[in-house]
């Protein structure tokens, strides 16, 4: 009876499986999978019916060289990113602060690098408004840059808590939770680089 | 005994006393109240609404409104109780009982819980104040198709403030599925395993599943036509490569798998009530999990059943039509279930049984509905008439409003210990079901005359006055049925005693095992959890002479 009564007090196992803050992580980016989902839709429904991509009032293709560039940035961001959180699991402080502040330094870099081309091709022609093809390039890469600010945001909180030492080897959830995310947007962005840019060409 | 269960008082926490307890309350409960008093608040301001418009209709040439007032009017009565009430009113139920049905002390994410919460008023003020700007609110239906919402045609603010609205309440809604989701994958007492939750459980977890990978795909869209209308786009511009196709696609991805959104915690509550008030277990506990998760599955594939006059290939067409008709299954089957659960039962008849009935016959009429719509040959016939409007008023008001009064009169005694007036729930329920079938039965009729939804006025001596004034009538008399609802919440917040006890119905899940209301943490202490009855098990374990019950 005391057994019984005891096993009825013990603490329910929250840790099996995915931790509550991971789990509404990956619920989330779940969610954000959808919506990209439902803006590419929409960009394969209007270039599949379209003569030619771009359309013919389009003068001005986008520059590939240009997006893997860019490319370049985001995904070593998300290596040195993975490196910082190895660097946290080792108890090696230095190695974790560094590679988020790289992580940072790289994605803010990446976002400097899409405004410029933003205002490179605006200057060239190629606006929200030409054709659809410009408001899906103008939205799907605005979203994508959104999302890019906020996984920022969230690495300066990982920065800033990893400078007041908040995390130990065990438990940085948070950290585990924004990198997350971070390789999250990077891997929108392939799918961004892929489709947009580079499936046109072939 | 202490336990587990008791709860530290919530990080940084200090004790606030009267209005500001509630604005600043982080506590499920409160914030499940909360939930449910906005979200019937819309469902009267939806229905003040749908009174002006059916005073308008009541007869040709009315001269009520002019065509523009009813445009918005009618718009806004959807957009109210879709947005506002039906969706948001689920996650209110979701909110108080969850975590006291698997024995949690609160939710997963308490302070995204108040957010998701307060999330609502605000939508709701952007979308009532397009009333006051130049060109009125929203006109266009609350599916909102371009081209006609393009600044071209609706220049005015209303739309781009009805998107703002609809924008924060998809906020709110996956806030709040998240937060579902992950309370129930880890905060489950011991014991307490997948198998052993209360259905109602089972169905906001699927309802959840749903808001989480479909409302994105719908601020999406929103964001295409935003743009569209503001910032020069041209995603549903067909001189610019875009297509309003495009729209109906996207927006009925999300607006499909919505209805089940609507109507599953509907069902949920109606799989608690009906086995409480049959003094019977519900028949077919796992079949009706695997419908609601089937129902939660098709429902993503048949979006395009509500473009079937745009056009689309055979293949699609075929498809979608087969695949509309096999969701009547699992819904079948669930009807089957609650059926078999009454079936040799010892039926109560109190006011939640009452309406968990009445849901039986209203959604079985509006299912079936559906049915008839499924047919491509009939749609083309009757699409965009009154027999869609009849159809989504059977599966929507007879559905989820039926159910969830149930949920009111039944879980009302556990949220304040007093319980609502039986007689007065009695003509709720009779006036409100006469009032119902009064209002959307001959609009079956009005559909098959071939009377087009959506039109401000029509002409005169093609039939269709006298059905419309029939369904006037219902109208009404389903307000005076809400004006008996009224009084009696009142008069019994105010003048009842608190007896209810902790539970008045003999109720089989852990909700019923605490106080009436329960303490802040939920529970003294846990009960022990060996089936998917932990109430009934209890009681019977007091009372040898009930008939044994096989724990699983």
């Amino acid at each position: 009876m005391a057994m019984q009564a005891a096993a009825a007090r013990a603490p329910a196992h929250a840790e099996e499986g995915l931790s509550r803050g991971m789990a509404g992580m990956v619920l989330f980016i779940a969610s954000e999978i959808m919506l990209f989902g439902g803006l590419f839709a929409g960009y394969f429904f209007v270039r599949q019916q379209a003569e030619t991509w771009p359309p013919e009032a389009v003068e001005h293709e986008l520059d590939v060289s240009v997006a893997a560039v860019l490319s370049a940035i985001l995904i070593s961001s998300s290596i040195v990113a993975h490196i910082g959180i190895l660097g946290i699991k080792g108890n090696r402080r230095v190695q974790f602060k560094l590679g988020i502040a790289m992580a940072i330094i790289l994605g803010t870099a990446f976002i400097g690098g899409q405004i410029a081309e933003w205002f490179t091709l605006m200057d060239e022609g190629l606006t929200a408004g030409s054709t659809v093809y410009g408001s899906s390039f103008y939205v799907i890469t605005g979203f994508h840059g959104a999302h890019v600010i906020v996984g920022l945001c969230m690495l300066v909180v990982v920065f800033v808590r990893a400078i007041w030492n908040d995390f130990t080897p065990t438990r940085h959830l948070f950290a585990d939770a924004a990198v997350l995310y971070w390789h999250f947007v990077d891997v929108v962005w392939v799918f961004v680089f892929t489709v947009l840019y580079v499936t046109p060409k072939l | 005994m202490a336990t587990e269960a008791i709860a530290r008082p919530a990080h940084g926490a200090r004790e606030y006393t009267g209005l500001l307890a509630w604005v600043l309350t982080t506590d499920h409960k409160k914030i499940g109240i909360m939930y449910l008093l906005f979200t019937i608040a819309f469902l009267f301001v939806g229905g003040v609404l749908a009174l002006l418009v059916r005073t308008q209709l009541a007869w040709s040439h009315t001269g009520f409104l002019s065509q523009q007032e009813y445009n918005q009017f009618f718009t806004m009565h959807a957009s109210t109780m879709l947005f506002l009430f039906v969706i948001p009113v689920g996650a209110g139920f979701g909110n108080y009982l969850l975590p006291l049905m698997i024995g949690a002390k609160d939710m997963a994410y308490p302070r995204i819980n108040a957010l998701s919460l307060w999330l609502i008023p605000l939508a709701a003020f952007f979308m009532f104040s397009s009333f006051f700007v130049e060109g009125g609110a929203a006109q266009s239906g609350w599916t909102e198709y371009a081209p006609l919402t393009d600044d071209t045609f609706m220049p005015g603010k209303g739309t781009d403030l009805w998107i703002l609205g609809v924008q924060i309440l998809g906020i709110s809604s996956v806030g709040g599925a998240i937060n579902f989701l992950v309370t129930t994958m880890t905060m489950r007492a011991p014991g307490m395993t997948l198998s052993r939750m209360p259905i109602f459980v089972w169905m906001i977890v699927v309802t959840s599943v749903l808001v989480v990978f479909a409302t994105p795909v719908l601020a999406g869209v929103l964001t295409m036509l935003f743009s569209d209308r503001n910032f020069g786009t041209a995603f549903f511009n067909p001189r610019e490569g875009g297509n309003p196709l495009l729209y109906q696609q996207l927006f009925w991805f999300y607006s499909h798998p919505a209805v089940y959104i609507m109507i599953l915690p509907a069902m949920g509550i109606v799989s608690e009530v009906i086995p409480v008030f049959s003094r019977k277990p519900l028949f077919g506990y796992r079949a009706v999990i695997y419908a609601g998760a089937a129902i939660g599955v098709l429902g993503f594939t048949v979006w395009m059943h509500h473009m079937f006059a745009t056009g689309l290939s055979v293949p699609l067409t075929v498809w979608t039509m087969l695949a509309t008709m096999m969701i009547a299954v699992p819904s079948g089957v669930k009807m089957f279930n609650w059926l078999g659960t009454m079936w040799g039962g010892s039926i109560l008849m109190r006011t939640p049984m009452m309406f968990a009935v009445g849901f039986l016959f209203m959604f079985l009429i509006g299912g079936v509905d559906g049915v008839f719509h499924a047919v491509v040959p009939i749609d083309y016939a009757i699409n965009d008439t009154y027999w869609v409007v009849s159809h989504i008023h059977y599966v929507l008001f007879g559905g989820s409003v039926f159910g969830v009064f149930a949920g009111i009169y039944f879980w009302f005694p556990k949220f304040t210990g007093k319980r609502l007036d039986e007689t007065l729930g009695t003509v709720h329920f009779w006036l409100m079901l006469i009032g119902m079938n009064l209002a959307f039965m001959p609009m079956h009729i009005l559909g098959l005359k071939g009377m087009p939804r959506r039109i401000a006025d029509y002409q005169g001596g093609q039939g269709w006055e006298e059905w419309n004034l029939i369904s006037t009538i219902g109208a009404f008399t389903i307000a005076v049925s809400m004006l008996v609802f009224i009084f009696n919440f009142l008069k019994t917040v105010a003048t009842a005693p608190k007896d209810a006890g902790d539970d008045p119905w003999e109720g089989n899940t852990l909700e019923w095992m605490t106080s009436s209301p329960p303490p802040e943490h939920n529970f003294h202490e846990l009960p022990e959890i060996h089936s998917e009855r932990p109430n009934w098990d209890r009681r019977m374990a007091r009372d040898p002479s009930m008939t044994a019950v096989s724990a699983h």
